[in-house]
């Protein structure tokens, strides 16, 4: 798929960006070992805690000059009490068989390509370096340029206008997702929730950003800090009356940087920070296997990749709301080609597109068309997908991919400081995941006001399927090429506040005398409050008949399992039911 | 009726402790339910109790005592629901 190179006209006179640096971009050979093994790499050397003979692979990793560093920066015995004494069927990353060899980049496919022959390694293979989903101009002039904005030269006025009509996105559905809504209800700016985004550098002295932030949590900021400081100001722009104002300006935003550690184990990292129902947004694509190194055509999203994968896995099975760009490629995910296992990743590996075989748990985002005449710009039907957006039925929801107003480059207000830039235009499945992570803020914060119990990553996949304003056909990009529903604030409350009563008997059963068993029921949803109640059939006058107790089992991210164990404490058959009471959620 | 979060916990692998959670007016019945947050397949992860407390002639004190059954930590989410 070719794109058509379409620039963005905007008036006024610009200058090239005096604080314009590069992101680092590395690429990372990531080698997995076989679980069995209990391989362990320590500063003297490889051990195996199974006694397997690893002095082969030391040897090779000797003759080579290289090391097997733990990719998620955590000693194996660590990681592996986390994934030790589970079931044979469950499927929990376990994260301690990932190691990162660092060599010069030249050496990493030879090296990968060697260590793939050892017996002990399941796995190896050289990651693409990650780069924010931007789209940057190519010699073949195939590729549309976006976030490419240039600051204007003019100076800033001594205080900055009140930018907040521009920010459609912020409006009614269906042309924005109605923050403005949320913001009159309790809790609805975002209050009580954290976010944490995960790219490579922000502006935390603009002077629109200054509550509500953290600052760099994780890693150290590196790289040019626009796209980092427009995706900040979309969450969590301040309330100031100039400026702009975020989606959730009460949320908690921090950050974790990529510029200098492997992009697992900061996903890792950052999930440790987050309590269940908390955010992490991921601003990064890589080159996939129909990138054609035309800018970033062909990027997919990172859970493609096997430790990308089961980090993010780690964060979802915490209950982390995991919110990631689904990449600037123009791919189809749904492409046969996805299912092709690449060289050097695990035989086990299945396509995580096809959320049939394995789920993420993440939500992705599709970049969809802003209301033509947006800023005097037209980019096809509202809602329509727009052409860099990737596609395909694993996408959860859009938010606009163009036109978005905030903090950054300059090309609405610059000035000799960057403190004070703002941009009209920041786009790309860059800004429209920052507009479902401010929605998700919004609910979430909704519901921690109340009380309520926040939704789970599962819940929040589920409600922006179900609810919002649905995506438009465009010529050339029908809307079979899926990106999913524009989310609508005020019928997600609506939905996620809606609640029921209502009770039952979920089974009978009989015990013999002094008998004890166990029941399991499945597939109730984790966010229903579930009191389970076990009474006597029998008649026995004069004594208690039966004890019961309940055990949970959090079967995934959308439903639960209850265990119920019930003792006959008499000496004569008795029967019973098991009685439920959903009492809301 | 209201549901809600009293607040979230991590158990480390075979652990049993006991959270409390004060000042719940006497006069209202509430019941309580604990669920795991971390999935984890195949088998019961946790079992909890309550125990109660007359703080006061006004307030009641509940004790909620988890047990994880299993050998890895888990992360847990006490509910409350208040009936009347």
């Amino acid at each position: 798929m070719a794109y058509k190179k379409k620039s963005v006209e905007v008036a006024g006179t610009f200058k090239s960006n005096p604080f314009a640096v590069d992101f680092p971009k590395e690429r990372e050979l990531i080698v997995m070992t076989a679980a069995a093994t209990g391989l362990r790499s320590k500063r003297d050397g490889l051990t195996s805690e199974a006694g397997v003979d690893v002095a082969s692979l030391s040897d090779l990793l000797a003759t080579e000059g290289v090391t097997l560093q733990p990719l998620f920066g955590v000693p194996e015995e660590h990681l592996r009490a986390e994934a030790a004494s589970l079931p044979p069927s469950v499927n929990a990353p376990d994260l301690s068989i990932y190691y990162r060899v660092q060599a010069p980049d030249e050496r990493l496919d030879e090296l990968a390509a060697k260590l793939l022959t050892h017996d002990l390694v399941e796995a190896a293979y050289v990651k693409p370096a990650g780069e924010p989903p931007v789209v940057a101009s190519s010699t073949l002039d195939l590729v549309e340029e976006i976030n490419q904005m240039l600051p204007r030269e003019d100076d800033a006025p001594p205080i900055s206008p009140d930018f907040n009509v521009r920010q459609g996105y912020l409006d009614p559905a269906p042309a924005g997702i109605d923050a403005r809504y949320a913001a009159t209800q309790p809790g609805g700016r975002g209050a009580n929730v954290n976010v944490i985004d995960c790219e490579w550098s922000w502006n935390f002295s603009h002077e629109d950003l200054m509550t509500n932030q953290g600052g760099v949590v994780v890693g150290a900021a590196g790289g040019d800090d626009n796209h980092g400081t427009a995706v900040q100001g979309e969450i969590g722009g301040d309330l100031n009356g100039f400026g702009i104002v975020g989606t959730a300006p009460d949320a908690l935003f921090r950050a974790a940087s990529f510029a200098t550690m492997p992009t697992a184990a900061v996903i890792r990292q950052a999930a440790n920070l987050l309590r269940p129902g908390d955010i992490l947004l991921l601003e990064i694509h890589r080159p996939g296997p129909r990138a054609t190194g035309a800018g970033q055509q062909g990027f997919i999203a990172i859970e493609w990749w096997p430790d990308d994968f089961d980090a993010i896995r780690y964060a979802t099975s915490r209950g982390v709301i995991v919110i990631a760009a689904a990449g600037n490629g123009a791919e189809n995910l749904d492409d046969p080609i996805y299912n092709v296992r690449p060289a050097g990743f695990p035989a086990s590996w299945m396509n995580p597109f096809k959320r049939s075989n394995r789920d993420s748990g993440a939500i992705l985002v599709g970049a969809g068309a802003p209301p033509p005449g947006t800023h005097g710009r037209d980019w096809g039907p509202d809602r329509s997908r727009l052409d860099f957006s990737n596609f395909g039925t694993s996408i959860d929801a859009q938010g606009w991919g163009r036109e978005v107003c905030s903090t950054g480059y300059g090309d609405l207000q610059g000035g000799a400081t960057r403190n004070v830039w703002y941009t009209d235009t920041f786009s790309g499945t860059s800004s429209a995941s920052p507009i479902v992570v401010g929605t998700v803020a919004c609910l979430q914060g909704i519901l921690r006001n109340r009380g309520r119990i926040p939704l789970s990553p599962a819940r929040v996949r589920d409600l922006l399927r179900s609810t919002g304003s649905s995506q438009q056909d465009a010529p050339g990009r029908p809307a079979t090429q899926r990106i999913g529903n524009r989310p609508n604030l005020r019928q997600l409350i609506s939905s996620a506040l809606q609640t029921s009563t209502f009770a039952g008997v979920q089974f009978t059963g009989t015990l013999q005398a002094n008998q004890s068993a166990r029941w399991f029921t499945f597939n109730w949803p984790a966010h229903w409050h579930v009191v389970w109640t076990v009474v006597p059939a029998t008649q026995k006058p004069g004594s208690p008949e039966i004890r019961w107790n309940i055990q949970v089992e959090r079967a995934t991210d959308a439903f639960i399992t209850y265990w119920i164990n019930v003792t006959n404490i008499t000496t004569v058959p008795v029967t019973f039911e098991a009685r439920y009471n959903v009492l809301g959620w | 009726m209201s549901v809600g979060v009293q607040f979230t916990g991590t158990l480390t692998a075979n652990a049993t402790q006991k959270w409390f959670t004060f000042n719940w007016p006497q006069q209202w019945h509430v019941e309580w339910n604990v669920v795991p947050t971390s999935p984890v397949p195949g088998a019961p992860q946790i079992e909890w109790d309550v125990e109660v407390e007359r703080a006061s002639p006004t307030a009641i004190t509940y004790w909620i005592k988890i047990h994880n059954l299993t050998a890895v930590p888990v992360n847990i989410e006490a509910r409350y629901a208040v009936m009347s």
